[in-house]
């Protein structure tokens, strides 16, 4: 009996610490390993633009991306980050943002430069009409690093 | 013909000026959440956001762009909460409410208001709400500060963690748009 009550206690001790342990794990600001996809950007941006949005959306949103391009524009903004990539159609944006605790490694990257980026794909937005403000179709990827 | 190619001009510069939008897509949101047992936030630097001359406003927000600090809370907010692979933005689309006192040309500070739709987790609300717009040469930029509540939008914040995570949101709009280029 005193085994048990032992045995249980290292147990519920242990599943405490695990449990504080991934609930107090930091989130991750940049993707890394194995991508989900290895895409090619033209053809990434294709498959947005003609399929449905929930279709491309279900598919990609919360994978990780990765791909080739060439960096148009670099913006910062508060410490983060964002790359918008060159797109063969100028009413297609791909912004690829850099978390503030990874931008020196976009801070390297110039407009015209060829990269390799890793992102988490955030998922395509379209015009909803003509009226639409917002009249790009826009990829958005965050967490993004530059793979070497 | 000086005088109607004159006139021509000026009509085609004022129809360029009345169309004008500021746009950018590295706005910023945060939003904080205070409950009885915790408090944190989480930031988006990924906002799209528009103004028209006109008044127009809209706001395009990709869910999945919002940072958390630790990873667990960062996987609930996407996949449980906000379920965010079928419902990837939260989008606003309105009018700036007695536009005829703001001149996005001058410099200045306009107290505004604005009506408009709220589109979030497949829900759709119309709200009225209060920012600035802080005009200068070039740029305008859109502040503001508002709450909005979970239940309003299917957002099922489980009774386990309910002593941790708020129904109630605070959100801050912190936007610089610029001229957009007609394209």
């Amino acid at each position: 009996m005193k085994k048990l009550i032992i045995i249980v206690s290292i147990v519920a001790v242990l599943g405490i610490i695990i449990g504080l342990y991934l609930y107090n794990k930091p989130s991750e600001f940049k993707s890394t390993g194995k991508p989900d996809f290895e895409v090619n950007l033209t053809d990434f941006t294709k498959e947005g633009i003609e399929i449905a949005d929930s279709i491309f959306n279900k598919k990609y949103v919360g994978k990780s991306v990765r791909f080739s391009g060439t960096a148009q524009t670099i913006k910062e903004n508060d410490g983060a980050i964002s790359i918008q990539m060159t797109t063969d159609q100028e009413e297609v944006v791909v912004l690829a943002g850099f978390h503030a605790s990874v931008s020196k490694e976009a801070k390297s990257i110039k407009a015209g430069d060829k990269v390799q980026l890793q992102c988490e794909c955030n998922g395509v937005s379209k015009p909803a009409d003509e009226e639409d403000l917002l009249s790009e179709i826009v990829f958005t990827l965050s967490r993004c690093s530059a793979v070497k | 013909m000086k005088k109607i190619t004159f006139l021509t001009i000026l009509a085609l510069f004022a129809l360029n000026l009345d169309a004008q939008t500021f746009k950018t897509n590295e706005g910023n949101i945060k939003f904080i959440n205070k409950s009885s047992l915790e408090e944190f936030e989480a930031v988006n630097n990924q906002v799209t956001a528009a103004i028209s001359s006109k008044g127009k406003v809209q706001f395009r927000v990709p869910i999945n762009s919002f940072q958390f600090e630790k990873k667990l809370m960062q996987s609930h907010f996407q996949e449980n909460y906000m379920e965010s692979n079928t419902f990837p933005n939260a989008t606003f689309s309105g009018s700036v409410m007695k536009m005829d006192g703001v001149n996005l040309t001058k410099a200045g500070e306009y107290n505004v208001k604005v009506a408009g739709i709220f589109d979030m987790h497949g829900v759709s609300k119309a709200d009225t709400l209060s920012g600035k717009l802080i005009v200068a040469k070039g740029t305008v930029k859109l502040v503001s500060s508002f709450s909005i509540k979970c239940n309003d939008y299917n957002i099922k914040i489980p009774a386990a963690v309910s002593s941790k995570v708020a129904n109630e949101i605070k959100i801050n709009v912190n936007c610089l748009t610029a001229i957009a280029e007609k394209k």
